[in-house]
């Protein structure tokens, strides 16, 4: 009798524990039972409830078992399924640094509802981790790819030479043009010849006769200047740097004549000494200078005449007093 | 010719008269020393433009000996001290000595108290003491502890040195050589010369220099150096050259812009003014001419001009930096 009594109660406990798991399912679903090494694996924890039921997920901390590493934990999602019922789901992603076949361990959760306390866990998970195949056979080094030649890689060359080409004949046809016009500017307007400067403005001095000023000073300054200018030009030296000394070294006797060269010497000398020393010719002797400028500018000057017409290139070269021809 | 200003006719006189002793001293000078024209006149412009001169050569160049030389041509109170790089300025000036006869402190004077003061190879001491002779050189007095002494006229230094870049030596300050009125280069005699130099070295006796001024005539000839006409074209001359070293790019020479570091100081300009003075008395004139300024533009410009390390790099000179000047500043 008693152990008909045990047997009937035990059967009503589990029929009510049936209906209540009934009411309750747990699952965790991992979305490949192969994968490589390191790849990421996503587990699906889902849990099918109604309503009246608060459900606590396994708290997960970094790893699932002793390999199998969580990388990231979603958040719960609730979405309602009709009749009362709902479904939790959480992703977790995991992972594996290591071959081999693993399992994932039953998860707990905790159930309440009212006074009634269950905990109900999901079936273990099962999956192989492998890693990358090696091929360790030899082969062969692979040729060089042949990529086939397109026409907008060959076609700046040819664009960049013929801008170069056309930059190149601009230039000097630019270059030839200004030649041109140079030539014909310096045609059009010839240097004053040394000597037609020089007379002209002792010319200019003596209209102007300084020396009956009381501009003596001035008067052999402009003299002394104007000489000097004529030498640098005529004899290509420096006489306008130079002193008087210097000068006279250089144009002599054999340069330019006696009578050139004695008389540069007496003006230069003697307009040094009303520069420098404060002597104060009279008129008469320094008109006598005057005189003597022009003997030495005339004495020494060089003249050219191109003749073009019978003789392109001829040159008449009158050089104190002396005729030189050249063909 | 004709109406001579009749001042310049009798300054012309009065110098012709006061310059011939130029010739004896010449003579005197060339028993001893053959050839350095060029180192005669520059020491005898030195002696009557009241300056001071600075030689620089390599060894051997008889640059003390023409020092010596010309301070025994005048009967004149003549110190050599030779440059160590031991010296202390004390040695140079003189110091404060503690008498026991008299238990005090008495002044002993240095060599420096002379009329001429050979420094012999002023370069091979250390800066504090050539800098102790800055006093001297410019004021003409020296200072010893709390007293001030005049030093005698006429006072001359003329020093030695070797070229800056042998072992051993150092250079000058600026601030000292800038009061050097002139500075020497000494250049190797001539095969002649040499042969000539050889034979008096070998023979019995070496000739010797005779006083022939008096530190009296020296002071007078100053004075008459003084009185040379300097007209106001020569003047312009003048002040055009240094500053040429200062601005180059308004004398067309923009490229030396780069090369000088600093120009002549003011002081260049009374110098070569004094230089071209005495230049022109040597020559027996009584005004300068721009022959006179050209004759000693080098020797009074060529320690006044700071090179940047640029010209050193192209190795450049202050001598053709002075070169230069002259080629481009037209003469008056």
């Amino acid at each position: 009798m008693r152990r008909k009594t045990f047997t009937y109660f035990l059967i009503l406990a589990l029929g009510i524990s049936a209906s209540k798991a009934q009411e309750i399912l747990v699952r965790a679903v991992l979305d490949t039972n192969r994968a490589l090494i390191g790849d990421q694996l996503k587990l699906n924890i889902e849990v099918e409830k109604s309503g009246d039921w608060q459900v606590n997920f396994p708290a997960l901390n970094d790893t699932l078992s002793e390999k199998v590493e969580i990388i990231a934990v979603s958040a719960i999602d609730t979405t309602p399924m009709g009749s009362g019922r709902v479904k939790l789901t959480r992703e977790v992603l995991v992972t594996v640094f290591d071959t081999g076949f693993y399992e994932i361990p039953p998860l707990h959760f905790m159930l309440t509802s009212g006074l009634h306390r269950d905990t109900l866990k999901s079936l273990p998970v099962f999956f192989e981790i492998v890693s990358v195949k090696v091929d360790s056979a030899l082969h062969d080094i692979k040729a060089i790819e042949r990529m086939p030649l397109r026409a907008m890689e060959v076609l700046p060359y040819p664009v960049a030479a013929l801008v170069l080409f056309l930059l190149t004949w601009v230039i000097i046809h630019y270059i030839k043009k200004w030649r041109k016009r140079s030539v014909r500017t310096q045609a059009g307007v010839p240097d004053e010849p040394a000597h037609v400067i020089a007379l002209r403005e002792l010319e200019k001095l003596k209209e102007e006769k300084p020396w009956q000023h009381n501009r003596v000073k001035y008067y052999y300054s402009r003299i002394s200047e104007i000489l000097r200018a004529y030498i640098e030009q005529r004899f290509q030296i420096p006489a306008l740097e130079q002193t008087t000394h210097e000068i006279v070294q250089i144009i002599r006797v054999p340069m330019v004549g006696a009578a050139a060269s004695q008389n540069l010497a007496a003006i230069l000398q003697l307009s040094d000494l009303v520069k420098f020393a404060k002597v104060i010719p009279d008129a008469g002797e320094s008109a006598v200078q005057l005189t003597k400028a022009v003997a030495f500018v005339t004495d020494t000057m060089m003249s050219e005449k191109i003749q073009t017409d019978e003789a392109p290139g001829e040159m008449i070269i009158s050089n104190n007093n002396q005729v030189l021809q050249h063909d | 010719m004709a109406d001579i200003s009749i001042q310049i006719k009798e300054l012309n006189e009065k110098i012709e008269r006061e310059s011939a002793f130029i010739e004896r001293i010449n003579q005197e000078i060339r028993k001893v020393i053959v050839g350095q024209k060029h180192l005669i006149d520059g020491l005898l412009i030195g002696l009557l433009s009241d300056g001071h001169v600075l030689l620089e050569g390599v060894p051997g160049l008889a640059k003390t000996l023409a020092v010596n030389t010309l301070a025994h041509t005048v009967n004149a109170a003549f110190n050599r001290i030779q440059f160590t790089p031991d010296l202390l300025p004390a040695d140079l000036i003189g110091t404060m000595i503690y008498s026991q006869k008299n238990e005090e402190f008495q002044v002993k004077k240095g060599p420096v108290f002379a009329n001429f003061v050979l420094a012999d190879e002023i370069n091979r001491s250390p800066a504090k003491v050539q800098s102790a002779l800055l006093e001297a050189m410019q004021e003409k007095q020296v200072t010893i502890g709390s007293n001030t002494f005049e030093l005698p006229r006429p006072f001359m230094v003329l020093a030695t040195q070797n070229p800056i870049e042998q072992e051993g030596t150092y250079p000058l300050p600026e601030a000292q050589v800038d009061r050097f009125l002139l500075k020497l280069v000494i250049t190797y005699p001539s095969k002649e010369e040499e042969k000539q130099i050889m034979r008096e070295n070998t023979a019995h006796e070496f000739p010797a220099a005779n006083a022939i001024l008096s530190t009296d005539d020296i002071l007078r000839s100053r004075e008459t150096v003084k009185e040379v006409y300097l007209d106001e074209k020569i003047e312009q001359y003048i002040l055009d050259i240094v500053f040429a070293t200062r601005f180059p790019a308004d004398y067309h020479m923009p490229s030396y812009t780069n090369m000088i570091q600093y120009g002549a100081s003011p002081r260049a300009s009374i110098n070569l003014a004094k230089a071209s003075k005495a230049y022109a008395f040597i020559k027996h004139r009584g005004f300068v001419i721009p022959e006179d300024v050209r004759a000693v533009c080098h020797d009074v410009l060529r320690h006044r001009i700071g090179l940047t390390y640029e010209a050193e790099a192209e190795n450049m000179t202050t001598e053709d930096i002075v070169t230069e000047i002259l080629n481009n500043i037209e003469v008056p």
